[in-house]
């Protein structure tokens, strides 16, 4: 059926839309035809004829994409790989019209490519002094090519080539002169070209060339609008958002989806999203331009969902493994007809030694101090994609560790988030929620895309987790003095400890223990007087000078009795 | 007071399947002073879970004779090819304070005339001994400095080559692209020595071939930015498809990719 569907493409595209389209711009470039029937069938058509035509294409490709839709609609799974005819089987009727319509575009695109490759790259640069002669002078050698490319696109017809890792090279880079990538090549060159200059107006950009399928990534630049950060393709050229990082989850604070605010945990990265995204760049080598501008806005603003025909053949480059995918392309790794990628495991993350609590306090430590954060026991059972992009090289597991929640005025701070082994400073006493998020580059230990309601100053800081990620709710013990600095000789003051705190360190130990133990001490010079409540002292000032006084506040709940001991300057004048 | 001690690290590919991707693996530990028992730990990388981890006691596999501890385990599933780089650790656990962890190539069998198949002589990966006094070795350097200088003469001999094409067709001189055939023929023939006389790692090898291809394309693609040569762009998208193919086989490998800057002398090249 792909053969018999591509057989049909070659001839509508060559009668409808190649031929003419080459006839015309050959006839105003003043080019010899290679085939001279076809110039005198269609010598009379100029450049008006040329948007005509090209409506015509983008419609006979759009008539081919809406069928597919409406044939595999039914039948798209919410995970996993779009079910294929068992070996030996007769395919199923929507099966059938997948394959002849995947066959006619194949079959169009490669007539396009090879018709049009010759004359396309001279009349699009025709104006342009010296290099529009140049490619006319050569535009047989680029005839030869495009001949060449477009016997690499019909290869496309049998499924076992398609699935072929070096099939993926060479369809990939052939599409830079293919005609029938063109349209979307020279868009994606645009926005390369906007992303460099931006780049030298401060705009953060990172260049990698994906060698396996010949496509620049262009991480960062100015060119990302959607609310989530992720990645787009235009042909050879992969754009990725610069909030992702390269091999770590992120973490974004104040992510409005869909009127809800969340802080959210991607677990994509900037390496993972390149598999998906070079899908693309084969599915634009394979189906052409209109194909893929077709398959981006049902994307993004007819269906918007992942199960687009157009977002199943490039994601059977990738196979995250909470998405749909068609099992055309040749995944980075393992079979074929293969499993989807296999997300990491958690491991057995410590903070100070102390595993995760579940949200729950776990850890109690005194204000102004340093802990040990510990998270390289998570593995990967495939080590993909991170493991495989640059073994040695790339991590295989990306992590991240963040504060998500903090008591008010504190600027406590993970050392390095991005190390799996790092510390992290707690300066003010109070309740912390700390976190740590694993990926593979594509998901997450424990899920796709954690998603955490952003906190109120209303809601306990302890329940904000879904459960996707190791999460460590952290008390911080403070002891804090507030009142006057100085005091007469033979006067007193009263000094105030009732800022001290150990956050809400879960539920206490000893039933009504008092969740501070206060304990004041001063220089001799200097007379304390406990009154009522512990949380003051009064303080009597005997000889002229500057004395300490301090205040040690242990934790009571916790049964760890971690205390934080602070001092403050009296002055008797 | 535990006394101070040295290891030499190693790790040797054993059985090879069908396909030639090791079933076992052995690493050893050449301990120099003293150190009663060793802890052997395997790792993919720094920090990562252990693949394989054992304390080699005198019950179980004593230090031999020249003071090497070493220990084998099957691999549940052979994926690692040789050459295939690997994080192996010794520590000393009993008599002795040493540590030592590195990265380590998996080595696989010896080439003709190689010191023999006991990982634990301290052969030199390539074969023979460093003294170069096997009877069957020909060339006046020993392995360890042969099998490099072949490695590196045939990356640069092809290296050469391609750029002598890219250039050749760019002012379309066909005595250049001649030449520039001549170089790669001769560059092929330096591969032909290096293969024979060497063990030449999959990942090593093509490593080498990517390592050239890449830097071929990116003169070649410069040479398209100024020149606007159809036939070089041809060129460098047919090097750039070849590339392309290695780096798909590379990764299905699980081998170590080289960068666009990775300099020549931090190449493996054995």
């Amino acid at each position: 059926m792909l053969i018999l569907g591509g057989l049909v493409g070659i001839v509508v595209c060559f009668f409808l839309v190649a031929a003419p389209l080459a006839a015309a711009m050959a006839q105003q470039l003043g080019l010899d035809l290679v085939i001279p029937v076809i110039g005198i069938a269609f010598a009379p058509l100029f450049l008006a004829s040329i948007l005509l035509i090209t409506i015509i294409h983008i419609l006979l490709v759009l008539v081919l994409y809406l069928i597919i839709a409406a044939a595999i609609a039914p039948n798209v799974p919410i995970d996993g790989p779009l079910p294929v005819p068992a070996a030996g089987a007769p395919a199923a009727g929507w099966q059938l019209t997948e394959q002849f319509c995947r066959g006619a575009l194949i079959g169009m695109n490669a007539c396009f490519t090879a018709m049009l490759t010759w004359v396309l790259l001279p009349w699009l640069t025709q104006a342009i002094p010296g290099l529009g002669a140049t490619m006319l002078l050569w535009s047989g050698v680029l005839g030869v090519a495009g001949f060449a490319v477009a016997v690499v696109n019909l290869m496309a017809l049998n499924e076992r080539i398609c699935a072929n890792r070096s099939y993926a090279a060479v369809l990939g880079w052939s599409s830079w002169i293919g005609a029938g990538s063109t349209v979307v090549n020279l868009i994606g060159l645009l926005f390369f070209v906007i992303s460099i200059v931006a780049s030298w107006f401060g705009s953060r950009l990172r260049l990698v060339f994906e060698w396996w399928t010949g496509s620049w990534v262009i991480h960062g630049g100015p060119l990302h609008i959607t609310p989530i950060p992720t990645a787009y393709n235009l042909g050879n050229f992969l754009l990725v958002d610069p909030r992702l990082n390269a091999t770590s989850p992120v973490f974004l604070p104040g992510v409005n989806l869909q009127g809800q605010i969340y802080d959210l945990v991607l677990g994509g990265t900037a390496t993972g999203f390149t598999f998906h995204e070079t899908g693309h760049t084969l599915n634009v080598a394979a189906f052409g331009s209109w194909f893929h501008l077709i398959g981006a806005i049902d994307e993004n603003y007819v269906s918007v969902s992942f199960g687009v025909y157009s977002e199943l053949l490039p994601e059977g480059h990738q196979r995250i493994s909470t998405r749909p995918w068609f099992p055309l392309w040749a995944p980075p790794l393992g079979p074929v007809p293969g499993p989807s990628n296999r997300p990491p495991v958690r491991g057995a993350p410590t903070v100070n030694g102390v595993g995760a609590g579940g949200g729950a306090a776990s850890v109690v430590i005194p204000a102004a101090s340093t802990a040990t954060l510990a998270g390289a026991s998570a593995t990967d059972p495939d080590t993909f994609p991170l493991g495989v992009v640059a073994p040695g090289v790339t991590p295989a597991l990306g992590t991240l560790w963040a504060i998500t929640a903090r008591p008010s005025g504190s600027a406590a701070a993970v050392a390095t988030e991005f190390a799996a082994d790092t510390t992290a400073n707690f300066d003010i006493g109070g309740d912390y929620l700390l976190i740590l998020a694993v990926t593979d580059g594509i998901e997450l230990a424990g899920g796709d895309v954690a998603r955490i309601p952003t906190s109120s100053p209303t809601q306990l800081p302890f329940v904000l987790g879904d459960g996707q990620l190791d999460e460590f709710g952290i008390s911080v013990v403070e002891a804090r003095i507030t009142g006057p600095s100085q005091v007469a000789v033979g006067g007193s003051i009263t000094l105030s400890a009732a800022g001290s705190t150990a956050g809400s360190a879960g539920p206490p130990v000893l039933a009504g223990a008092p969740a501070l133990l206060l304990a004041w001490t001063a220089s001799p010079e200097l007379t304390l007087t406990p009154i009522a409540s512990p949380e003051e002292i009064v303080v009597q000032g005997n000889v002229p000078g500057t004395y300490s006084v301090q205040l040690t506040a242990t934790e009571q709940v916790s049964g760890t009795g971690v205390s934080h001991v602070t001092a403050v300057d009296i002055t008797v004048i | 007071m535990p006394k101070i001690c040295s290891f030499d690290l190693g790790l040797n590919g054993l059985e090879p399947d069908a396909v030639g991707l090791p079933t076992r693996l052995e690493v050893y530990a050449h301990v120099q002073g003293s150190c009663d028992r060793v802890r052997l730990t395997v790792r993919q990388h720094q920090g990562g879970a252990s693949i394989f981890s054992a304390e080699v006691s005198p019950d179980s596999v004593s230090p031999d004779s020249n003071g090497t501890c070493k220990a084998r385990f099957p691999l549940p599933t052979a994926i690692f090819p040789c050459g295939f780089e690997l994080w192996v650790e010794a520590s000393c656990v009993e008599a002795g304070n040493c540590f030592k962890g590195e990265m380590l190539p998996i080595s696989c069998k010896g080439p003709p005339g190689a010191g023999g198949e006991d990982p634990g002589d301290s052969s030199p990966p390539g074969g023979g001994d460093e003294s170069g006094s096997n009877d069957e070795w020909p060339w006046p350097l020993p392995p360890l400095q042969f099998c490099p200088l072949m490695g590196r003469s045939f990356t640069i001999a092809l290296l050469l080559g391609l750029m002598t094409l890219v250039a050749s067709v760019a002012l379309l001189a066909p005595a250049g692209i001649a030449a520039a055939g001549v170089i790669i023929a001769g560059a092929f023939a330096i591969l032909g020595v290096w293969l024979h006389w060497c063990t030449v790692s999959f990942c090593n090898l093509w490593g080498a071939i990517l390592w050239a291809l890449k830097r071929a394309v990116t003169a070649s693609v410069l040479v398209v930015l100024f020149t606007a040569s159809i036939p070089v762009l041809l060129l460098s998208l047919t090097m750039g498809i070849a590339a392309g193919v290695i780096t798909a086989k590379l990764r299905s490998m699980r081998c170590r990719l080289p960068a666009h800057t990775t300099p020549l002398q931090e190449l493996p090249l054995w």
